[in-house]
């Protein structure tokens, strides 16, 4: 079971001078339960490819497979994919628009085909789930506070059960705290229902604290998919990319060049506090 | 050094209509807040989303008027009609989206559109155009079609596009929400230049602690108002001093920058650190005092 590309490419205008490729040739293979950072600058191409993933862009080359089956094969069900994939786009609550919380969150599965029974029941759990509390299931998404309804938008997601969840960019704009409850809340997902995370998002200091794997994609092209350490490893080329490594591996690799012993590839600050606690004896 | 903003009392309702237009209820954004910013200087709003710091971003350049107390941009107040095009002359607003902050086709008659609206001669306005775009650092996308920039490069338009007004004072509501790590980067640059070789003040309201750092000034909102620490004090200092109120910042919703936590963690672990540490290069030299 995963998502895996073939050799996919995306190509606007294709045959006229003004030809450009979103996408490149881009081949890798997600494993179910994992949970990957996609990052990229801006224009890199990572909106482009997760909307392959479950379907709604088409490949002008290459495929993409959802447990070995060719999403883009004749008659495939691609309907059934985004019930199994699911996609929450930048700014979600842009996208609310019924009367009342709970009746938004129920959209997704009554499309699936379920009773309003079945439908309320899910909506239900997935507003729980996303912190959510039953009083403001009647009131209107619109007047909620940003945080607020950007988790009702995710919930609207997650009431589908998808096994794959992905996010684009779900913190931006919000504050310290409405970012840390969203991802707290994916964290949470992740490992309580082995919900597969692909995470899009322009803090390095947030994909190093959650990701497994790492993504990242420079004009269009993959250029690596490793382990969070092993992506950082390489900030010098990060940051020719408009990246960068997150704020902990720049000070390790500061402190190792003082001369202190410490391991250059730590990347969040409880790594960093353990190998310093190590360092300075105690 | 002289007051350029003068906020006093402030209190400003945000009203809930309902269908007909009947206020439902209201909602206060502001209450009695008052704070007052030097020409010149750098200051960071800070507060957890709905803590007032964009309602009192647009009482300065008088695009929403308080409901009681007054705000003195060089003087003026902004309940004056007559001093409306000088207020916002003095003082422009740079917003998150770079989207929908861009109107023309190419930089140049982007950035020429403020002057040329309130009618400065033609050379002047291409002198103006080129001074502020040399200033954030774009010169060389003049001729280019806004949409082949990125982010970044569009918000260092939009703050061309007011540098070309020369203002005394810009205020920046969260303009790198929507920005990859260049981006946030440059236009940071770009604002910091701005207040150091120009002198042009400037207000930055965000969410990323790492961003107010190099403020000389912090202020924390809270409900409206300037936020109190545990043992009451205003949380209106400098970065250290704010940022040394670790369980504070918490209570209030927010976070510190991640080698200030550090520095917080360790210290509580029982390594002898300061507090408030602010950048890298400060957490190395202290930790080498201490292997020493």
């Amino acid at each position: 079971m995963s998502i895996r590309a073939e050799h996919l490419s995306y190509i606007y205008n294709e045959g006229t001078v003004m030809e450009t490729y979103a996408v490149r040739d881009i081949s890798f293979e997600i494993a179910d339960g994992s949970f990957v950072g996609l990052i990229g600058h801006t224009g890199s191409g990572k909106s482009t490819l997760i909307q392959h993933l479950n379907g709604l862009m088409k490949p002008s080359r290459g495929t993409v497979y959802y447990n070995d089956e060719d999403i883009f094969a004749e008659g495939y069900d691609l309907k059934r994919l985004r019930g199994h994939v699911g996609l929450v786009f930048q700014y979600p609550e842009y996208q609310l628009f019924e009367e009342d919380v709970l009746t938004d969150v129920m959209f997704g599965p009554k499309n699936m085909g379920l009773s309003e029974e079945e439908a309320r029941k899910r909506a239900v759990e997935a507003l729980h789930q996303v912190g959510i509390e039953d009083e403001v299931f009647v009131r209107s998404p619109f007047e909620l506070s940003g945080g607020q309804k950007r988790r009702v938008a995710v919930a609207g997601v997650i009431a589908m059960e998808p096994a794959v969840l992905i996010l684009d960019e779900p913190t931006a704009g919000l504050d310290p705290e409405g970012r840390r409850e969203i991802l707290g809340m994916v964290s949470r997902l992740h490992r309580e229902r082995q919900m597969t995370v692909i995470l899009v998002s322009h803090s390095m200091d947030d994909v190093a604290e959650y990701a497994d794997r790492i993504m990242v994609l420079n004009h269009g092209e993959l250029a690596y998919f490793d382990t969070p350490r092993e992506v950082f490893r390489h900030h010098k080329e990060l940051e020719t990319f408009g990246l960068s490594a997150p704020e902990i591996t720049y000070l390790a690799a500061e402190l190792a060049d003082a001369g202190f012993d410490i391991d250059r590839d730590i990347s969040t600050v409880e790594e960093a506090k353990a190998e310093i606690l190590r360092i300075m004896g105690s | 050094m002289s007051k350029l903003i003068q906020a006093a009392h402030l209190f400003y309702d945000y009203l809930i209509r309902d269908e007909n237009d009947n206020v439902m209820a209201t909602e206060p954004a502001l209450s009695d807040f008052s704070l007052e910013i030097e020409q010149g200087s750098f200051v960071c709003l800070l507060g957890h989303n709905g803590s007032g710091k964009s309602t009192f971003a647009k009482l300065i350049n008088a695009m929403n008027l308080p409901k009681e107390g007054t705000v003195l941009v060089a003087g003026m107040d902004t309940r004056n009609e007559d001093s409306l095009l000088d207020i916002r002359m003095k003082a422009g607003m740079v917003f998150q989206n770079p989207d929908n902050q861009i109107i023309s086709n190419v930089v140049e008659e982007d950035v020429a559109f403020g002057p040329e609206n309130i009618g400065i001669p033609t050379d002047e306005i291409l002198r103006r155009v080129d001074e502020a775009l040399h200033k954030v650092g774009m010169n060389a996308y003049r001729l280019k079609s806004p949409n082949q920039l990125s982010g970044g490069q569009k918000q260092r338009v939009a703050i061309a596009g007011i540098v070309a007004m020369r203002p005394e004072c810009i205020i920046l509501d969260e303009p790198t929400a929507m920005l990859d790590p260049t981006g946030r980067r440059d236009v940071l640059e770009a604002v910091h230049e701005l207040n150091k070789k120009e002198g042009i003040t400037i207000i930055l309201i965000t969410h990323y602690m790492e961003e107010a750092v190099d403020a000389d000034r912090i202020v924390v909102m809270e409900h409206g108002k300037i936020a109190k620490d545990s043992s009451g004090r205003l949380m209106d200092d400098t970065p250290r001093e704010i940022f040394s109120r670790v369980e504070d910042l918490k209570r209030l919703q927010l976070t510190v920058p991640v080698i200030t936590e550090l520095g917080h963690e360790l210290k509580q672990a029982g390594i002898p650190l300061p507090d408030g540490i602010l950048t890298r290069d400060e957490f190395v030299q202290e930790l080498k005092k201490l292997r020493k």
